[in-house]
């Protein structure tokens, strides 16, 4: 867990709110180690979702370098993104975004389709994603005839299909209830620890918050990790009303 | 690129939408099919009725055996060409005729129709060899009889035994006969010099039509009568005169696809407004796609297919409807004579009318396709 596969260094990304500029990231420096699982805490409006999509090569900062496995990406253009993001970043959504006429076995098949690849190797390795995730009995199924839980597995798969060096989830399961929460939850640990993949994750959750190695609080586009010794402290400042796991 | 199945699959979840959309591809193709079979069943009834051996000569000025009118001396003059076939017993194969186009009342549907009347000599079946009398017998000279065309039996509710008027006398139908489907199964054929005393016409002629053995030397006589100096006339091979009848067709044709154009821009506004709400409904699938790594012109492009895919449908519908009137047989005016044809839905009519589908496809998928580029993934996502 020595080598950096995130960096960025003085992130700042402004919009244009009609003649307003408004600066949602100030100056953001962060640096996320191979196989770690960071999750990406802070109120609402305060740059989270920015900085992850910054980092997933979503968006381009306005100023600052951001660096993905040795790559500066803040300099690329769309079309070098959107080839670069294919084989480099897995998305996890909130809402799974799956799409709706594809079964899961050709939702998670989808990002394959960019890669030149065999047809037998597109479906072995689609039938290894969907393995991991413990869905090789719901290959035909769609989305609409599967619970939100198996969807998340479904988005999860999709992620992992091109074999990517980060995953970035944002809300992963910000649609679920108690026990679907923490199946999707051990899921992930279990394919950062097994597979050694990177995961960083936006949460406004505890729970979800409380599975990651390091937390990384952002308050009105700033980071404040500095601020916290330990993890432990981090959650309780996150969340001060929420009782820690044991 | 994105599987076709995305958007087959699609098409199929919203069927109903899809089924009224491809709807107006299908009636402006159907109704595109049906206009060319009827151009193409009439454009081959008359290419096919002449024979690229034969000459037709018609009076200077004149395009039309209706309006020509030839006399004795110019038929002797015609006679005396080069090049014309000789039969077997020595006949020259040149045939004068009378043509005529009148009216007849037909009673069970209380309708006048055209009805074209031939004058022949017997030499006239050696020249038009298509002509085959395939039930009863042939007219005998001055005994009022008269043979009919396969189309006129239909038109006309004739049949063997029966009688009409021609002129002041009446005319009993003797025999039927067919002509590989040309314009002569629209005629009535009878006995020149009756027909001539019938219609104050001795010593006159419409044309004359000579065989020649091959077309190579039909074109030779035709060159040969036009530098002719004793002879005023205007002669010109079989093929082309009917071509030239044919030739009115391509007006009916412009204004065919001039309606399937207008028609046209209706089922284009349709697929139009189809995709534009299938792009406005799918803008998460859309920012999905994008997320994922797809470009926006591979997206663009999925969308277009997937108008295309809609013009596919109403396209084939169109087709199979418009081909229900193939070979069904009609009569109609052409220049100044009624001819029987029979629909024609041809390999080229179905390529121009699948092909036709095809671009409407296009022209109304394209401007959803592009809007599909605007589409901002992050916004759409929220």
């Amino acid at each position: 867990m020595s080598d950096v596969i995130v960096q960025v260094d003085e992130g700042f990304k402004e919009y244009s709110r009609g003649a307003e500029r408004v600066e949602v990231l100030k100056g953001v420096s962060l640096k996320i180690y191979r196989g770690e699982f960071v999750a990406l805490i802070g109120p609402s409006g305060s740059g989270k979702t920015t900085l992850l999509n910054l980092i997933a090569g979503l968006d381009q900062p306005t100023r600052g370098r951001v660096v993905i496995n040795g790559r500066d990406i803040s300099r690329m253009s769309e079309s070098e993104l959107a080839r670069w993001r294919t084989t480099a970043i897995g998305f996890v959504f909130q809402f799974y975004h799956l799409i709706p006429v594809l079964t899961a076995y050709e939702n998670v098949e989808l990002p394959l389709l960019l890669l030149n690849m065999s047809a037998s190797r597109r479906r072995k390795q689609a039938l290894n994603a969907l393995g991991l995730v413990g869905l090789s009995h719901r290959l035909t199924h769609r989305p609409g005839q599967l619970s939100g839980g198996e969807q998340q597995r479904v988005g999860i798969a999709r992620a992992l299909v091109t074999d990517p060096a980060l995953v970035v989830a944002d809300e992963p399961t910000g649609d679920l209830d108690g026990r679907k929460k923490e199946e999707i939850l051990d899921l992930l640990q279990q394919l950062q620890e097994g597979l050694n993949k990177t995961i960083l994750m936006v949460t406004h959750d505890h729970t979800a918050a409380s599975r990651a190695h390091r937390l990384l609080r952002i308050s009105d586009g700033m980071l404040l990790e500095e601020h916290a010794e330990t993890r432990e402290e981090a959650l309780a400042l996150a969340f001060p009303d929420a009782k820690l796991r044991p | 690129m994105i599987p076709v199945k995305y958007n087959a699959r699609n098409l199929v979840v919203r069927w109903k939408t899809t089924l009224m959309t491809a709807s107006g591809f299908t009636l402006v193709v159907a109704a595109l099919v049906v206009m060319l079979a009827f151009v193409e069943g009439v454009q081959q009834v008359c290419t096919t009725s002449g024979e690229p051996q034969n000459v037709i000569v018609l009076a200077k000025g004149n395009n039309d055996e209706v309006f020509s009118q030839l006399d004795t001396r110019s038929g002797r003059e015609i006679e005396r060409t080069k090049g014309i076939a000789r039969r077997g017993d020595g006949q020259m194969l040149a045939s004068r005729e009378i043509f005529l186009v009148m009216h007849r009342h037909l009673e069970s549907a209380n309708v006048f129709k055209f009805l074209q009347v031939r004058g022949v000599e017997p030499v006239a079946f050696d020249v038009h060899t298509q002509v085959k009398i395939t039930g009863g017998r042939n007219f005998r000279p001055n005994q009022s009889e008269i043979i009919i065309g396969s189309g006129v039996q239909r038109e006309h509710e004739l049949a063997i035994g029966d009688s009409m008027a021609l002129g002041r006398k009446q005319w009993k139908v003797v025999g039927i006969f067919t002509a590989n489907g040309t314009a002569f199964e629209s005629e009535v054929w009878c006995d020149q010099s009756e027909l001539a005393s019938q219609f104050r016409r001795e010593g006159v002629f419409s044309s004359m039509v000579v065989r020649t053995d091959s077309p190579a030397q039909a074109a030779e006589v035709v060159e040969r009568l036009k530098d002719s100096r004793s002879l005023v006339c205007n002669p010109m091979t079989e093929t082309e005169y009917y071509s030239k009848q044919a030739a009115q067709t391509e007006m009916i044709t412009a204004a065919a696809w001039v309606i399937a154009w207008f028609m046209g821009i209706g089922a284009i506004f349709g697929v139009m407004n189809t995709m534009f709400a299938a792009i406005g409904q799918r803008r998460k699938d859309i920012a999905v796609l994008r997320i994922l790594g797809f470009k926006p012109y591979e997206i663009l492009i999925s969308f277009l297919l997937e108008a295309i895919l809609i013009s596919i449908v109403g396209g084939f519908l169109g087709i199979m409807i418009g081909m229900v009137v193939n070979g069904f047989s009609r009569s109609t005016a052409v220049g100044s004579r009624e001819v029987e044809f029979a629909f024609k839905v041809t390999q080229t009519t179905i390529t121009f009318a699948a092909g036709f589908s095809i671009s409407m496809g296009i022209l109304g998928g394209l401007l959803p396709a592009l809007s599909v580029v605007r589409v901002q993934p992050l916004e759409a996502l929220k």
